[in-house]
């Protein structure tokens, strides 16, 4: 969905954000092309592709599924909160990387798409 | 291949999904590739969560047949009152509750539509919704049509030629032990069958009935009602018909009603614009791709009539008789889910013959008035066919819109298994038609692979030796005569010069030189020249 | 950041022309979320909304948040009725192709900031 074309480690974005690493397989190679922003299971479900960091609301047991069905790279969760356990080990089992940022959709979005413009960090 | 038969509950959204979860990992046991696995799990993962929050809970069922994953699911009501509401993007009728965990964006069902390759739905307003969906597995669509049905007898072979002659796709061989098919330019087109005085050709549909089954749906020609005299209703056909196929039976295909359906698609998705082929003759489909791939754009992207009945269909066990070979083709493995039986419609007529009184036989042939359909162009019989598209091909007569084209002349009624005459079996099918006086509902569904086109022509797959095999078979076509006469088993000078390179024969002979060319007599004397 | 400036981007298009553009109006923060609950209790008053929600309850919640303006991401564009609405209760509605990221992160970087920043 999102145009910019710029590989990123994710943990550049993790370091950016001050984000707190609650499932790290995969973290340290995990390279973002793309982000999604959305919280409606229709748009994320289109919208899931590779090298895609999903950033979403939702912690429940349709982003259960979502992580579980669609293969998706990498998540960000919001506002701080520890995703429940179900969810960890989904994420754990389909090694997926997944963080939370201290902040709200709109910063998230906001801080990740500044580095984006900034030339895209540093791609091992 | 049967996958997975799932209940999904009320507004139970922690084992929604779950059904999606077990038909993923099998996609993934089989190989498939993970693009197309994605579009398959937001297609299932959507219709589930849909009966979750929607409805009073509802079944899935699943199962892969041919590279297809295909999908039902239905639920117990209540039912949608305006299907086109439900469609529209955007459209939710989900209650807060859903909508807080991030459902209910209305994007479910265009979301259903936009990942698979066919879909549709119905709804009883108060009984409940049935999804089905399809999805090709095969990442390129390549379409698995076998070869040929064809078989044949060299026993009772003749070496008439006459198949070798008649054959639009240059696919036939009489060697001396008798006709070989090559089957990758056979398109089924039964030309050999009908010009054959002594029945070589044939294809492998049983000649015994199945076990009768509570289960079982018969699916009949729509010609077989016209290889006898009228009974005088529909209900007395019935009662011919019953002891032998219990009283589930379906027409597969009248073709008025069919056309109505190509047609009604072209008109509304095509704007009734523009040069087009309806795909009612699996044969002329095969026709297409093999001898006219560059005319491929203008099919109807849609199934035979036989394919599209399998939505009908599918919950029986199908005894279908199939028509033709290329019938007989298409009947093979139409559904995953139940079994599927083909009797020999020659095997069949027999059995109902059987039971037709013989006073009922000898009754004048009765004729039925009919409406033509005045909006499908229809072209009957291989070579009338062959002749058309090799027209089109060269960028003529593309002003025709929507063209049937059947490989039998008369249409399916004109097969070469029936007997009576093609136009006398149509009117006389019609009639039951106009008794019954009901338009049946008859929908051509999407196809869910593409056609492509089939490389029956190539002489090797790698280039560098196809060239060398051309040089050679240029060098030998020099010394043949070029009169084409066949008479060494091969439809040309040239077919056979290939069938000598790619090692089809051990004949090197012309016949037709050894005959000619006697010793002492080299030329013809100048005075007959 | 303006509201103007929104209103003059070319990435934004006003579904609310009705509704005349105050040229001093000042946005300050923004605020994204697809969730209604959580708009209503979190999203920062005299803010903008970035959603793809465009049932008629996003009007009713962003008057409760006291939202200056809504912007729809993906394409997406409420009916007529809410459009108007949303111009009678003084909310401008304007709808974008590109998704909530990229409308976020332009916000963004024009100076406009979230909840306590």
């Amino acid at each position: 969905m999102s145009q910019k074309k710029i590989n990123m480690a994710l943990t550049t974005l993790v370091e950016a954000l001050g984000a707190r690493v609650f499932v790290d397989t995969n973290l340290e190679e995990c390279l973002i092309e793309q982000v999604f922003a959305g919280d409606r299971m229709s748009d994320l479900l289109g919208a899931v592709s590779e090298r895609m960091l999903i950033i979403t609301h939702l912690a429940n047991q349709g982003m259960i599924r979502l992580v579980e069905l669609m293969d998706a790279s990498a998540i960000c969760l919001l506002n701080g909160a520890p995703p429940c356990e179900a969810l960890l080990e989904v994420a754990k089992e389909t090694n997926t990387p997944l963080i939370v940022s201290p902040f709200g959709m709109y910063e998230t979005c906001g801080i990740i798409y500044e580095l984006f413009q900034g030339g895209g960090g540093s791609v091992p | 291949m049967k996958l997975i038969e799932a209940v999904i509950e009320k507004e139970n959204y922690s084992t929604a999904g779950q059904a999606s979860r077990k038909i993923k990992e099998s996609l993934v046991q089989i190989g498939v590739d993970s693009v197309i696995i994605r579009k398959a799990m937001v297609a299932v993962y959507e219709a589930e969560m849909n009966v979750a929050i929607h409805t009073n809970g509802g079944k899935l069922r699943a199962a892969i047949a041919r590279d297809v994953l295909e999908v039902t699911v239905e639920d117990e009501g209540p039912g949608i009152s305006d299907i086109q509401q439900a469609m529209t993007a955007g459209y939710s009728t989900a209650p807060d509750s859903a909508r807080e965990m991030g459902f209910g964006a209305g994007m479910g069902l265009p979301n259903i539509q936009r990942n698979t390759d066919r879909f549709s739905m119905s709804s009883q307003p108060g009984t409940g919704t049935v999804i089905r969906f399809a999805i090709s597995l095969a990442a390129h669509g390549a379409d698995s049509l076998m070869g040929t049905s064809l078989t044949t007898d060299p026993s009772k072979c003749i070496h008439c030629l006459k198949c070798v002659h008649v054959c639009p796709t240059q696919a036939m061989r009489v060697h001396r032990k008798g006709p070989e098919i090559l089957t990758h330019l056979c398109v089924d087109c039964t030309a050999c069958m009908r010009v054959c005085p002594t029945d070589v050709f044939d294809f492998k549909a049983d000649r015994v009935l199945p076990e009768r089954k509570e289960n079982q749906i018969f699916c009949l020609p729509e010609a077989l009602r016209g290889q006898f005299p009228l009974l005088s209703t529909p209900e007395t056909l019935q009662e011919t018909l019953y002891p032998i196929t219990g009283d589930k039976i379906l027409f597969s295909h009248t073709p008025t009603y069919w056309m109505n359906g190509y047609l009604r698609f072209y008109q509304e998705r095509c704007g009734g614009k523009g040069f087009k082929i309806a795909p009612l003759c699996p044969s002329i489909s095969r026709l297409i791709q093999l001898r006219y791939p560059s005319l491929l754009p203008h099919m109807l992207p849609l199934m035979t009539p036989l394919l599209s009945l399998r939505e009908k269909t599918i919950d029986h066990d199908l005894v279908i008789v199939p028509s033709c070979p290329a019938e007989f083709s298409q009947a093979q493995g139409i559904h995953a889910l139940n079994k599927v039986h083909s009797v020999h419609p020659t095997f069949f007529q027999s059995l109902l013959m059987k039971r037709i009184k013989k006073e009922e036989q000898s009754r004048p042939v009765q004729t039925a008035s009919f409406k033509a359909d005045k909006d499908c162009l229809v072209v009957t019989g291989i070579n009338q066919v062959c002749h058309f598209l090799d027209q089109v091909e060269h960028g003529e007569l593309q002003d025709c819109g929507l063209v049937v084209l059947y490989a039998c002349v008369g249409g399916c009624y004109g097969s070469p298994v029936w007997t009576t005459p093609a136009a006398i079996a149509e009117k006389r099918s019609r009639y039951y038609d106009e008794l019954e006086g009901a338009q049946r509902d008859l929908i051509p569904l999407y196809r869910v692979q593409p056609l492509t086109p089939r490389a029956g022509a190539r002489l090797d797959s790698d280039m560098k030796t196809a060239m060398a095999k051309l040089g050679k078979i240029n060098e030998i076509v020099k010394t043949f005569p070029g009169n084409n006469c066949g008479a060494c088993g091969s439809p040309s000078c040239l077919t056979h010069a290939e069938d000598i390179v790619l090692g089809r024969t051990t004949d090197y002979e012309c016949p037709f030189l050894v005959f000619t060319q006697t010793p002492g007599q080299e030329s013809l004397p100048e005075e007959f020249l | 950041m303006l509201l103007k400036d929104i209103a003059e981007h070319s990435a934004f298009t006003s579904l609310t022309p009705q509704l005349p553009v105050d040229s001093t109006a000042e946005v300050h923060k923004a605020y994204a979320s697809d969730l209604l609950s959580d708009v209503i209790g979190n999203a920062p008053a005299g803010g903008v909304l970035i959603t793809v929600q465009v049932h008629a309850n996003v009007i009713a919640v962003a008057s409760l948040a006291t939202q200056q303006a809504i912007i729809f991401a993906l394409g997406r564009k409420p009916d007529e009725e809410t459009c108007t609405k949303a111009a009678e209760e003084g909310i401008h509605l304007f709808t974008s192709t590109q998704p909530a990221f990229e409308s976020a992160g332009q916000l963004y970087e024009a100076g406009v900031r979230g909840l306590d920043a």
